[in-house]
């Protein structure tokens, strides 16, 4: 393993927030600011992000390089060896957990790129594994299962689905979605139209659509949509946010979604652009940008104020 | 739309040389396959007993890269089970290729544009970005009313 450990790439500016009080919900617009940003290396593409308290972020390409980021220490840069494809990662406090794609096996990259092997993620035959995400102590895996034709939401190494989808009528066709987290929830975001957001409470197992976007899309040709993507939906403080992304073009639609799972907005935006985590316990959202390079920008959050009328 | 694939073409080359018959199509782990029609165009980088090789033919898929090394590269994040479902975070999905034995890009400008690099779905993979482009995005996105 190689591993450069020191700060790259162009810290164009990098203030990161400390944790932030929650602000009270308001009926008014959500308004992001940029506060930070980190041009990534030239050669990098963002496969996924793993976030934790404190400002702690990583983020991981198909070509298994993972960059770390934190407030100390800045942008450091680890070359995963050749053979491994990370499929999932998680901050832990003795380093990343992650879990190889190919091989179903999971290690920890630890303290001077220590890598200690461990044990693989039990599958089922016919699994294919999407993603996986490291959450309070356990894996859950995003798979789509051939035999059943099912995408499933598991824990790894329990009985059973948190969430299963109506099974699909080819392979082909079986939905894929994104996980992140809202609250003590799971939200799951289908990747293709008609990008539905789920949200599965993992202690009950029980499930609730959002509003479904159908009057927001109609502007959209029908053979257009099959280009638009959606990326995972953010929560945030009253609500969550969810990116639809047009894959031929710069367009995309910043869609807000109240607590009540309501769509409170729709905004277009014509900027090659992407919401993708929050920072656990910060008033403050991740995207990725491209301007030129690839860069991740930092926003915080504010509601605007409801207007007061004058007695 | 014209379209020079140069990609495409180099692709096949190091396609013959390198990669085994491209027949079916692996749809990933788990010993699931999936057959998928093929039309011509895109080239995929598709796995096989630990071996990576491109496949041509594929619908849904991003271009590849034949490299003597590992048999082929992605020149996309959606390359693999996932290609079917190109993605970046970025939302854009304009991917500059990673370099490879074949690091050679084809550009093509649209309607006197700046270059633009699409795969055969017509997904833009990379382009060119000028300074006055980027200037507006980070005008446009330094502060988002939503």
């Amino acid at each position: 393993m190689h591993r450069f450990g020191t700060a790259v790439g162009t810290l164009l500016a990098l203030c990161l927030p400390g944790t932030a009080v929650a602000q009270a919900c308001t009926s008014g617009g959500l308004s992001l600011e940029a506060i930070a940003v980190q041009a990534l290396p030239a050669t990098f593409g963002i496969e996924g992000v793993a976030t934790a308290p404190g400002g702690r972020l990583a983020l991981w390409s198909a070509e298994g390089e993972l960059l770390e980021l934190d407030r100390e220490h800045g942008l450091i840069r680890h070359h995963l060896p050749d053979s491994v494809r990370p499929i999932g990662l998680g901050i832990v406090a003795e380093g990343y957990r992650i879990l190889d794609e190919r091989t179903g096996r999971e290690f920890l990259l630890g303290t001077g790129d220590s890598l200690r092997w461990m044990e693989p993620v039990a599958l089922q035959t016919g699994d294919m594994l999407d993603r996986a995400v490291w959450r309070e102590g356990h894996w859950l895996l995003l798979v789509r299962q051939a035999a059943a034709r099912e995408f499933q939401l598991r824990v790894a190494g329990a009985e059973g689905s948190l969430y299963r989808s109506a099974p699909a009528e080819s392979l082909r066709t079986i939905p894929r979605y994104h996980l992140s987290d809202a609250a003590g929830l799971l939200l799951l975001t289908r990747f293709t139209r008609p990008f539905d957001v789920i949200r599965v409470d993992p202690a009950t197992g029980r499930a609730d659509t959002l509003a479904p976007l159908t009057a927001q899309l109609t502007g959209i040709p029908a053979d257009s949509l099959t280009h638009w993507r959606a990326l995972p939906a953010v929560a945030i403080d009253c609500g969550m946010l969810l990116t639809l992304s047009d894959l031929t073009s710069d367009h995309r639609l910043l869609v807000r979604y109240s607590a009540a799972g309501t769509v409170d907005r729709v905004t277009a935006l014509d900027a090659p652009l992407g919401l993708m985590a929050r920072l656990p316990g910060e008033q403050t959202v991740l995207a990725a940008r491209r301007t030129g390079d690839l860069e991740l920008v930092w926003y915080d959050w504010h509601w605007a104020r409801e207007p007061v009328a004058s007695p | 739309m014209k379209r020079i694939n140069l990609l495409a073409i180099l692709s096949l080359i190091g396609l013959l040389a390198v990669a085994p018959p491209a027949t079916a199509q692996s749809g990933g782990r788990g010993g699931a396959t999936t057959m998928a029609k093929t039309t011509q165009g895109c080239w995929v980088c598709m796995y096989s007993n630990g071996a990576s090789y491109c496949t041509g033919g594929v619908p849904g898929n991003w271009n590849c890269n034949v490299t003597l090394e590992n048999g082929c590269l992605t020149s996309s994040p959606g390359c693999g089970a996932g290609a079917m479902l190109p993605l970046d975070p970025d939302g854009a999905a304009q991917y500059v290729s990673r370099g490879s034995a074949i690091g050679l890009t084809t550009v093509m400008a649209e309607g006197g544009g700046p270059p633009i690099r699409r795969n055969c779905e017509g997904v833009v993979v990379a382009r060119y970005q000028a300074p006055e482009n980027i200037e507006g995005i980070r005008a446009r996105t330094g502060s988002l009313s939503l």
